[in-house]
C-alpha cells in the first residue's frame, strides 16, 4: 500500500519537478529497486579475486537474471577445475542451489549459509540480493552528496531480519537511481569494513547496467572485481531457466 | 622580495608534514574510496588475466623475444642532365629487427647490412643547376672526379637501433639509439629538428638518435610528456626536445628543442655550429569526413647568431567512398629563399648536406592514393616549389601481392624553369622490392 | 657587524686549533689513553633489535605486557616445530624432547639467578593431558559438534559409520548448522580423521594382524587430538617456556645458543627430520647477531668508500686516512658515552657507527679544505691548522650544533627508541667534531716534514699506538712511508668544475633558478603516490629462520601468528569473556583456561548429549560381518562428497581446503579405486577382524570421554593451569587471535578493534603496533616541527639576520619535497621506521645552506669562488653522508633499507638544490638590491 503510494508520489515528481530534489527515502528505495528490475538479462562476466596476499584468482561467469536478481542462474565457464559448476539463486538469495560439475550432484545450500562467502573472497550470497531494498531494509535519507564526480542521494539501510551487518550506507545516482558506493558496517563499529562500487554504468533498454562491480574488503585490502564482458536483454527470458533441475543442463 | 620567500619557504613547510599525512590516509579508512577503484580495478584484472588459469597463482612475468626483419632491393635509375645519360645504382639492404622483453625492460635493436652496386659514386653535378656548377668550377677546378664533387654510397654495416625501455610504475625510460618522432606533417614536420625527412620519400625511414627519453604519462591530456637529450656527435653538443602528445580533443602536440645546426661555408670550407631553439605545435583533428592537420614552430637562435624564423605547415586529407584518399598540405619555411634567383651555391650546398631544410620559401604537396583490387596501390603525388615554380612528379604504384612481400614501382618526373630547384635533374625511376620475415 | 660577534668563536678555535698543534705529543698521549678506555667501556655494549622500543613507555598496553609475560611465562614462548612424514615418529620424537628440554639447565643461568638451579625453560609442553583429554573430551567440544557426534557414533561398525560420516558432510550443504565456511581447519581436521580411517583399509591387505592396525587407527583417532599438529599433519609443535623475559637480553643470550646446540644433537639423531625453533626470544637473539653482523660489515663498507673518496678528492694520502682514524676515535669515544648513558644499542642506534662515519668527516673535510689552502698559501702546518680552524670553525661549529641540537631534540619524543637515537647521535656528532678540532691539528703537525719539530722516536710509537687502538697499523705505516716520498699541496680535485658551474649561474641567475624550481614542482606531482606501509612483518629481518618459521607456522596452523591477550581476575569472568569473544566472526581462536572448564550452562547444555552418546556407545557391540557393497558404495560416496567439497572450495576460495583436497584427490589419485578393489579383494575374516578391533578401541575411549561428569576448576592438571592461570591462582590470562593476517593493516584490523572495545586491559604486540603507527603518525610530525623550529632559531642565531636564515633553509624545504617526490616515484613504502628518520634530514641538509651562506659573506658575494671553495667540501661532505646512510640500504635488517633509502635520496637532493638553486637565488637577490 504505502509501496504503491510511493511509487504514484514520483510518478507525480516525475512529472512536475525535473529536479528530484525532495525525494523520500521510500521514493528512492523504490526507484532503486526499479532501476535494478531488469525483467530478463545475460551477462558475460570476469571475476578476479584479489587476496591481501597479493595473489589473486580468475572466474569467467556466465549469468542469467530475471526480475532484478530475483532469480539468478550463474554458471562458471573457467578455470577448468569448477568448469560447469552453477549456482541457483532464487527469491532474492534465499534459496540457493548448487549444481557440481565434478560429480553431477544437484544440492541445496542451507538458508543460514547466506551469511557466508560466495564466490570466492568478498561477496556473500546475502550481498547478491542487493536489490529488494523494501523487502529487506529499513530506510533512511541521510542527504545528498557526490560520489565518483555524479552527484548522489545518501542512505542508511538497517536490515530487518538477521543480518551480519549492522547498517548500511548507500550512495545512490541521483539520475539513474544506481546504488554507487555501499559501505557496509558490522554491529557496533564506526567504520565500515566493506566497501561495494559500481562504475561505467551504461544504461541499455533503459536499465542502468553496470560494467565493473568491486566488492572491497577494508580490512586486508582483498577485494573482488567483475568486469562485465558482455550484456544482452532478455525481456521475456524463459522462467523455466530458473528451477534446480535445469542445473543439470 | 623578502615576504615572497617568507611566503614560500612557510608553504613549502607545510606541504611536507601534508605529503606525509597523505600516505598515512591512504590506510585510515574514510567514509568515501580513495583514489580511482575502477582504474585500479582494471590494473588488477589487466595483470591477472594472464593468470587466467591458475587459481591463485600470481600473474607471471611475460619473457619473449623475436627475430624479424626485412631484405629490401632498390633499383634506381637516374638521368643525368649534364652527362645526357642514364645512371643506374642498385640498393639493397638487409634488416635484421630483434626484440628481447623481459618484464619491465623491452629492448629493440634494428641492423642495417647495406650493399650498394652499379652507379655507387654520386656526382654533385648532377643535382646542380648550370649557373651553380659555374660557379663551382672556378672555386675548384674543373676536375669533376674530385672527391669534393662525388659522394661515395659504400657497403656498410649500421647499428640503426639499439635501445631499451625500462617501464617503471609511473614512468618510462628509453635509453640507446632509438627513434624520436613528434609532428602530424606528412612530408614536413616544422616541429620536429631532429629528424631530417626526404622530402621525395617521406615514408623512408627516419634516421635514429642516439639519447636518453624519459616519458611521463599524462592521463589527464590522455597523452604522454617526452624528454629526450640526443647525443649528438659523439656526446660533444648535446640536443634537447620535450615534447607533449596527446589526444584529448584530438591529436595535439607541443614542443619545445633545444638542437644543434651546422652551416658550412663552402667557399672558406668553414662550418659554424652553434644551438637553437624551436618552440612548436601540431595538431590532427576531424572536421567532418576531412582530416586536418597543421604544424607551426619558431626557431630561434641561440645568442643571437642564428636569425630566428617561423615556419608552419597545413593540410588535409579526405577519403572517397571509391577507396580513394586525397590529401594536400601546404609548408612554408621563412628560412627558404624567395625565388631561384635567391639561390646561392651556398644555399645548394646546405642544402644537399641537409644543413637546410629546404631551398624555396613556400612548398605544395599533393596527392591521390587508390586502392585496386585490395592488394595494389596507385598513387600520384606532386611536390610543387611555389617558389621557383618548379615540380616533381611522381606516380608509385605499390604491390602487396603477399603479405611478406611489397613491389614498388616509383618514378619522379621533375622540371621547372633554369636553375630552379627540380630543373636540373630531369626524371628518375625505381623499382623496390621488401621481403619481410 | 655580523661578522664581529662571530669572531669570538674564531678566536676560541683558533687558541684550540694552536694549543692542539704546538703539543702533539701531549694531546696523542691523552687521546690514546681516553680512547682505550672508551673502548673498553665500549665493548660491554649490547644491539637489542626489538621494534617494541619505539612504542611509547607510559604505553599502559606496554606496562600490562611486561607484566603478564611475567606472570605468565607461556604468554611469550619459545616455539619448536618437528617435522617428519609420520605422526608417530613425530609424536615419539616430540616426547622426547620434551622430556631432556624440562631437565635442561645451564651454570651461567644459576648464577646469573643467584640460585642453584639454572632450568632453561619453565615449562615444556608436548601434548595436552591425555587423562583429561579422555575424562571429559566431549565436554569440551561445541554443542553443535555434539550433535554430530551423537550421529556418527550411533554405530561404531565401519558401514553405518561411514554412511554416518557422509550424511554428516552431505548437512553442509542441506540446512543443517554447521558452515561451509566456518573454521576451514575443523573441516580439514574432520577429513583428516576419516581419511585416516581409510588409509588404514586401504593397509590391510598387508600381513600385520589386522586387529592391531584397528586398534591403531581407532587410537590415533583420539591421541592426535593431544598433540598439536599442522592442518596437513606434517609439522607437530613444543611450547617451550624461556626461564626468563623478553627483555633479559643476557639470559636470552645463553638460553638460545644452549638449545641450539640441543636440537642440532638431535639433527644428528634423526636425520630425516627437521627441527626449527622461533619465538619472540629466538628472533631477539638471531636480530641482535645478524645486526651487529650488519654493522660491522657496513661501517667497514662505509669506512672504505669514503677514505677512497677523500683520497681523490684530497689527491693526498696521508691527512685523509689519519683524519678517518681519528674520526673513529671519535666513535669510540660516542660508544662509550652509549655504554654509558644507555647501556645498550636499539633497532636504530645499531647502525650509528655507519651514519657517524658518514657525518663526522664532514667536520673532518671542511678543516682540512682550510688546512690545505692554509698550505697552498704557504703557511706552515700550525699556522695553517690555526688558519683553519679560523676559516672553517664557525660553518663547522654551527653545522654540528645544529645537527646535534635537532638529535637531541628527538629526546624529547616520547619513544625510547627516538630518545636513544637522539642521545648517541647527537653526541656522536660532538665527540667527533670536538676529536677534529683537539685530534687533528696535533695529527697534522705531525706528519708533516717538520719545520720547527724533531720528533722523538717514542712519539712516533705513540702515534702508532693510536692507530692500533683505531686498526690498521700497517697501512699507517706504508702511508706514512709514502706521504714522506709524494706528498703534494696541490689544490685538490673539481674544484674548478664548481667554480665553471659557479660562473654560470652567476650569468643566467633567473633560468637556473626557475629550471631548479620548475624541475622540482613537476617532480612533486608524484608525491600523492607515497604510501605508508603497516606490515611490521615487512621490516623484519630477511632470510633469518626464526621469522620465516614463524610465517610458515601461520600458513600451516592458519592462525595469525601473533595473539592479542588479557589477564582476567576470577573464573567466570574468563569464561563469560571467553565466550563473548568466540562468537565475533573476526576472531580465529580463543584460548584461556576456559577452554577447558566451558561455562556451566553449556556443560549443562552439552549434558544430555554426553549422556545419550554413553548409552549408544555403552550399548553397541562390534558387529560380526559386513556388507562390503554397502560400504564401498559409502566410500565412493564420501568421494563424491569430497569432489563436490573441494569445487565448492574452490569457489568460496578457501585455500585451505581447496588445498588439503588436492592431495587427497589428485596427489594421491587412483587411492580410492585402488581402495575399492583392496576392500574386494581382502578376507572377510580380517575386515571384521579389523572392524571388531576399531569399533571395541573406539568404544572403550568414547565411553569414558563421554563421561557425562562436569569439569570443575579442581579437575583441570596443573600442567594446562600453568599455562592459563598465574601461580597463586588469582589471574587467567586468554589469548586470541584474528582470522586475517593481523599485521596487514593492524589499525584497520576488526578484531583488534573488537578487542579493545570489549576488555580494557587488551594487550599484546597487534595492540602495540596499532598504537605505534598512530604515534609515528603525530610524533613524527611533530618531532619534525621541532626540529625545524629549534633548527630556525638556531640559524637566526647564528646570522642575526631574517633572510639569510629563511634562506639557508630554502634548500632543505625543497630537498625534503624532491625527496617525498622520488620516494613516490619508486613507490617505496615508508615504514615506521623510515618515517621517524625524517627529521634526520632536516638535521643534516641544514649544514649545507649554513655553509654556502657563510662563505657567500666571507667571499664577499662572488659566487664563483663561493662554489669553488665550499662547493666542493659540500660535494664531499654530502657523499659522505650519503655513503654513509646509503649502505643501510644493504643491511638485512629490511626497517633499515628504507631508513637509508630515504636520508640517501634526501640528502642528495639537499646538496643540488644548494649549489644550484641557492647561489642564483642570492644572485638574484642582490641585482634585485642594486
Amino acid at each position: 500500500m504505502k509501496v504503491k503510494y510511493a511509487l504514484k508520489l514520483f510518478s507525480i515528481l516525475i512529472i512536475f519537478t525535473p529536479a528530484l530534489s525532495a525525494l523520500s527515502s521510500a521514493a528512492i528505495v523504490a526507484r532503486m529497486e526499479k532501476a535494478a528490475a531488469v525483467p530478463g538479462c545475460r551477462m558475460l562476466y570476469r571475476q578476479v579475486i584479489k587476496r591481501a596476499s597479493g595473489s589473486r584468482s580468475v572466474f569467467k561467469i556466465e549469468s542469467f537474471t530475471m526480475n532484478g536478481n530475483e532469480k539468478q542462474l550463474l554458471r562458471y565457464l573457467h578455470p577448468a577445475k569448477v568448469k560447469g559448476t552453477a549456482f541457483l539463486i532464487l527469491n532474492s538469495g534465499d534459496d540457493i542451489w548448487a549444481y557440481f560439475s565434478a560429480t553431477g550432484r544437484v544440492r541445496r545450500i542451507a538458508r543460514h549459509a547466506r551469511r557466508q562467502k560466495m564466490m570466492g573472497s568478498d561477496f556473500t550470497y546475502e550481498d547478491m540480493s542487493m536489490t529488494a531494498f523494501k523487502e529487506k531494509y529499513k530506510a533512511e535519507l541521510l542527504g545528498e552528496d557526490k560520489v565518483f564526480a555524479k552527484a548522489c542521494y545518501k542512505l542508511k539501510l538497517i536490515p530487518k531480519e538477521r543480518s551480519s551487518y549492522a547498517k548500511l550506507i548507500v550512495w545512490t545516482d541521483k539520475k539513474l537511481f544506481v546504488p554507487l558506493l555501499v559501505n557496509y558496517y558490522a554491529a557496533g563499529e564506526k567504520t565500515a569494513y566493506k566497501q561495494f562500487m559500481q562504475g561505467k554504468i551504461k544504461v541499455i533498454n533503459s536499465y542502468p547496467v553496470a560494467r565493473m562491480v568491486i566488492m572491497k574488503n577494508l580490512e586486508d585490502n582483498s577485494q573482488t572485481i567483475m568486469q562485465v564482458l558482455q550484456v544482452e536483454m532478455k525481456p521475456n527470458i524463459n522462467e523455466d531457466m530458473f528451477v534446480p533441475s535445469y542445473l543439470k543442463r | 622580495m623578502r615576504f615572497k620567500f617568507l611566503l614560500l619557504s612557510v608553504l613549502i613547510f607545510f606541504s611536507i608534514p601534508a605529503a606525509a599525512e597523505t600516505n598515512r590516509d591512504a590506510v585510515s579508512s574514510n567514509e568515501l574510496p580513495a583514489g580511482d577503484p575502477f582504474g585500479e580495478a582494471e590494473a588488477i584484472i589487466s595483470s591477472s588475466s594472464n593468470a587466467e588459469d591458475t587459481i591463485g597463482e600470481k600473474a607471471d612475468t611475460v619473457s619473449s623475444d623475436i627475430l624479424s626483419g626485412y631484405l629490401e632491393s632498390r633499383a634506381l635509375l637516374l638521368h643525368s642532365a649534364p652527362k645526357q645519360e642514364w645512371l643506374f645504382q642498385n640498393a639493397n639492404k638487409l634488416k635484421l629487427k630483434l626484440d628481447k622483453s623481459f618484464n619491465r625492460i623491452n629492448f629493440h635493436s634494428e641492423i642495417n647490412f647495406s650493399y650498394y652496386a652499379g652507379h655507387t659514386r654520386l656526382c654533385l653535378l648532377e643535382y646542380l643547376p648550370q649557373k651553380q656548377v659555374k660557379a663551382l668550377s672556378n672555386l675548384f677546378g674543373t676536375n669533376f672526379s674530385a672527391d669534393v664533387y662525388n659522394y661515395n654510397y659504400n657497403n656498410r654495416i649500421t647499428v640503426f637501433r639499439a635501445y631499451g625501455v625500462i617501464t617503471l610504475p609511473r614512468v618510462s625510460f628509453f635509453i640507446g639509439r632509438q627513434p624520436v618522432t613528434c609532428g602530424t606533417g606528412y612530408v614536413w614536420n616544422p616541429v620536429d629538428p631532429v629528424n631530417k625527412k626526404d622530402m621525395l620519400d617521406p615514408d623512408y625511414e627516419l634516421p635514429p638518435l642516439d639519447a636518453l627519453r624519459v616519458m611521463l604519462p599524462l592521463p589527464a591530456v590522455k597523452g604522454e610528456l617526452n624528454c629526450a637529450y640526443g647525443f649528438r656527435n659523439n656526446f660533444k653538443d648535446g640536443e634537447f626536445l620535450a615534447f607533449i602528445r596527446a589526444h584529448a580533443w584530438l591529436d595535439w602536440h607541443l614542443v619545445y628543442a633545444y638542437y644543434n645546426y651546422h652551416k658550412t661555408d663552402f667557399l672558406t670550407g668553414l662550418t659554424t655550429s652553434g644551438k637553437r631553439s624551436l618552440i612548436g605545435a601540431a595538431f590532427a583533428g576531424q572536421a567532418g569526413e576531412v582530416g586536418i592537420h597543421g604544424e607551426a614552430a619558431y626557431h630561434t637562435g641561440i645568442k643571437k647568431k642564428a636569425t630566428a624564423y617561423f615556419s608552419w605547415l597545413a593540410g588535409f586529407d579526405y577519403t572517397f567512398t571509391f577507396q580513394n584518399r586525397i590529401m594536400a598540405e601546404f609548408y612554408r619555411n621563412d628560412s627558404g629563399s624567395k625565388n631561384s634567383q635567391q639561390y646561392t651555391l651556398q644555399s645548394w650546398l646546405s642544402y644537399i648536406n641537409m644543413e637546410q631544410g629546404c631551398l624555396g620559401k613556400n612548398y605544395l604537396y599533393l596527392s591521390s592514393t587508390q586502392i585496386l583490387f585490395d592488394i595494389t596501390e596507385l598513387s600520384l603525388s606532386a611536390l610543387i616549389n611555389l617558389s621557383d615554380s618548379s615540380y616533381c612528379l611522381m606516380p608509385q604504384y605499390k604491390i602487396m601481392a603477399l603479405d611478406q612481400l611489397d613491389i614498388l614501382l616509383r618514378c619522379m618526373i621533375m622540371d621547372g624553369s633554369k636553375g630552379s630547384e627540380f630543373a636540373a635533374v630531369n626524371e628518375s625511376g625505381e623499382l623496390r622490392i621488401n621481403f619481410y620475415f | 657587524m655580523t661578522i664581529d660577534n662571530q669572531s669570538w668563536r674564531r678566536y676560541i678555535f683558533q687558541q684550540v686549533a694552536r694549543f692542539s698543534a704546538e703539543n702533539p705529543v701531549k694531546i696523542l698521549a691523552a687521546t690514546v689513553i681516553v680512547t682505550l678506555l672508551a673502548v673498553v667501556i665500549a665493548s660491554g655494549l649490547k644491539v637489542q633489535m626489538t621494534w617494541l622500543d619505539m612504542v611509547p613507555q607510559d604505553n599502559p598496553a606496554v606496562a600490562e605486557f611486561e607484566r603478564i609475560s611475567r606472570n605468565f611465562g607461556s604468554a611469550t614462548d619459545i616455539i619448536l616445530t618437528i617435522e617428519n612424514e609420520s605422526k608417530s615418529k613425530m609424536k615419539k620424537i616430540a616426547r622426547e624432547v620434551a622430556a631432556e628440554l624440562r631437565r635442561l639447565q645451564s651454570p651461567g643461568l644459576a648464577e646469573l639467578n643467584g640460585k642453584g638451579e639454572g632450568y632453561l625453560f619453565k615449562d615444556v609442553d608436548c601434548r595436552l593431558d591425555q587423562d583429561f583429554i579422555l575424562e571429559h573430551g566431549l565436554m569440551l567440544q561445541k554443542t553443535a559438534d555434539l550433535k554430530e557426534s551423537k550421529d556418527i557414533f550411533r554405530n561404531l561398525d565401519l558401514v553405518p559409520f561411514m554412511q554416518a560420516v557422509n550424511d554428516n558432510f552431505e548437512k553442509t550443504y542441506i540446512g543443517g548448522k554447521r558452515e561451509i565456511r566456518g573454521n576451514q581447519h575443523s573441516v580439514i581436521q574432520g577429513i583428516n580423521s576419516y581419511m585416516d580411517v581409510l588409509r588404514e583399509l586401504h593397509q590391510l591387505t598387508g600381513k600385520e594382524a589386522a586387529a592391531a592396525r584397528g586398534r591403531i587407527c581407532a587410537g590415533n583417532y583420539f591421541d592426535d587430538m593431544l598433540y598439536s599438529f599442522s592442518i596437513d599433519k606434517k609439522m607437530l609443535m613444543l611450547m617451550l617456556q624461556p626461564a626468563c623475559s623478553v627483555d633479559d637480553i643476557k639470559k636470552i643470550g645463553i638460553i638460545v645458543p644452549l638449545l641450539r646446540q640441543k636440537l642440532q644433537k638431535y639433527k644428528k639423531k634423526y636425520p630425516d627430520t627437521v627441527f626449527r625453533h622461533t619465538g619472540f626470544h629466538v628472533i631477539m637473539q638471531d636480530e641482535m647477531e645478524a645486526a651487529t653482523q650488519d654493522s660491522m660489515v657496513l661501517t667497514n663498507i662505509a669506512f672504505f668508500i669514503i677514505l677512497i673518496a677523500f683520497v681523490i678528492l684530497f689527491r693526498m694520502w696521508g691527512s685523509p686516512l689519519i683524519a678517518m682514524l681519528v674520526l673513529l676515535v671519535g666513535i669510540a669515544w660516542d660508544m662509550a658515552l652509549a655504554e654509558i648513558f644507555i647501556g645498550r644499542l636499539n633497532i636504530m642506534t645499531a647502525m650509528t657507527a655507519v651514519m657517524l662515519i658518514g657525518l663526522g668527516v664532514d667536520f673532518f673535510a671542511h678543516f682540512l679544505t682550510a688546512y690545505n689552502e692554509g698550505r697552498d698559501k704557504g703557511m706552515i702546518s700550525t699556522r695553517a691548522s690555526v688558519y683553519a680552524a679560523g676559516k672553517a670553525g664557525e660553518g663547522i661549529f654551527t653545522g654540528a650544533l645544529t645537527t646535534a641540537a635537532v638529535m637531541f631534540c628527538l629526546m624529547l619524543a616520547d619513544m625510547k627508541a627516538l630518545q636513544e637515537l637522539g642521545l648517541v647521535i647527537g653526541c656522536g656528532i660532538l665527540t667527533t667534531m670536538l676529536a677534529s678540532f683537539i685530534i687533528m691539528p696535533a695529527v697534522l703537525s705531525l706528519m708533516q716534514p717538520r719545520e720547527k719539530y724533531h720528533i722523538p722516536v717514542w712519539v712516533k710509537f705513540l702515534s702508532w699506538l693510536l692507530a692500533v687502538v683505531t686498526i690498521l697499523p700497517l697501512v699507517l705505516m706504508l702511508i706514512n712511508y709514502l706521504n714522506k716520498k709524494f706528498f703534494s699541496y696541490q689544490t685538490c680535485a673539481g674544484q674548478n668544475i664548481f667554480r665553471r658551474a659557479g660562473s654560470f649561474i652567476t650569468q643566467k641567475p633567473r633560468r637556473v633558478f626557475l629550471t631548479g624550481i620548475a624541475v622540482i614542482a613537476g617532480l612533486s606531482w608524484f608525491i600523492q603516490y607515497n604510501w605508508f606501509d603497516q606490515n611490521i612483518m615487512n621490516i623484519e629481518m630477511k632470510g633469518l629462520e626464526s621469522v620465516e618459521l614463524q610465517r610458515e607456522i601461520v600458513r600451516r596452523y592458519g592462525l595469525s601468528d601473533t595473539p592479542v591477550m588479557y589477564a582476567t581476575t576470577n573464573l567466570e569472568q574468563t569464561q563469560k569473556l571467553h565466550h563473548r569473544i568466540d562468537k565475533h566472526n573476526a576472531v580465529g581462536m580463543v584460548n584461556s583456561i576456559a577452554s577447558f572448564i566451558p561455562l556451566f550452562a553449556k556443560q549443562q547444555k552439552r549434558l544430555p548429549y554426553l549422556k545419550q552418546i554413553q548409552q549408544q556407545v555403552g550399548a553397541y557391540t562390534p558387529g560380526q560381518e559386513i556388507d562390503r557393497r554397502h560400504f564401498i558404495r559409502e566410500v565412493n560416496r564420501f568421494k563424491t562428497n569430497l569432489l563436490e567439497l573441494r569445487q565448492l572450495a574452490a569457489i568460496s576460495d578457501q585455500e585451505l581446503v581447496e588445498k588439503r583436497l588436492d592431495t587427497v584427490l589428485v596427489s594421491n589419485k587412483g587411492f580410492f579405486t585402488t581402495l575399492e578393489q583392496k576392500l574386494k579383494q581382502v578376507s572377510g575374516s580380517r575386515l571384521s577382524a579389523f572392524q571388531k578391533a576399531f569399533g571395541s578401541t573406539l568404544k572403550t575411549v568414547l565411553f569414558k570421554m563421554s563421561g557425562p561428569q562436569l569439569i570443575n576448576y579442581a579437575d583441570v592438571p596443573p600442567a594446562l593451569k600453568a599455562d592459563y592461570v598465574n601461580t597463586d591462582q588469582t589471574e587467567f590470562l586468554t589469548t586470541a587471535f584474528s582470522k586475517k593476517d593481523i599485521w596487514n593493516a593492524p589499525t584497520e584490523s576488526r578484531f583488534i578493534k573488537f578487542m579493545r572495545q570489549t576488555v580494557k586491559n587488551v594487550t599484546g604486540t597487534p595492540v602495540f603496533m596499532v598504537d605505534l603507527i598512530n604515534i609515528v603518525a603525530r610524533e613524527g610530525k611533530t618531532a619534525m616541527y621541532i626540529s625545524l623550529l629549534v633548527i630556525f632559531l638556531l640559524v637566526l642565531l647564528d646570522f642575526k639576520q631574517f633572510r639569510p636564515a629563511l634562506i639557508s633553509l630554502l634548500p632543505l624545504a625543497l630537498a625534503m619535497l624532491t625527496m617525498f617526490a622520488v620516494t613516490g616515484l619508486l613507490q617505496y613504502p615508508f615504514n615506521v621506521v623510515s618515517v621517524m628518520v625524517l627529521p634526520l634530514i632536516i638535521g643534516i641538509g641544514i649544514d649545507d645552506g649554513v655553509h654556502i651562506l657563510h662563505r657567500y659573506r666571507i667571499e664577499k658575494k662572488h659566487i664563483p669562488t663561493v662554489l669553488q671553495t665550499t662547493g666542493k667540501a659540500l660535494f664531499f661532505t654530502s657523499f659522505t653522508t650519503m655513503v654513509g646512510f646509503g649502505s643501510l640500504m644493504f643491511a638485512k635488517y629490511q626497517g633499515f633499507v628504507g631508513m637509508g633509502l630515504v636520508l640517501f635520496i634526501g640528502i642528495g637532493a639537499c646538496f643540488l638544490i644548494t649549489i644550484i638553486i641557492v647561489p642564483a637565488l642570492l644572485k638574484l637577490l642582490d641585482s634585485k638590491k642594486r
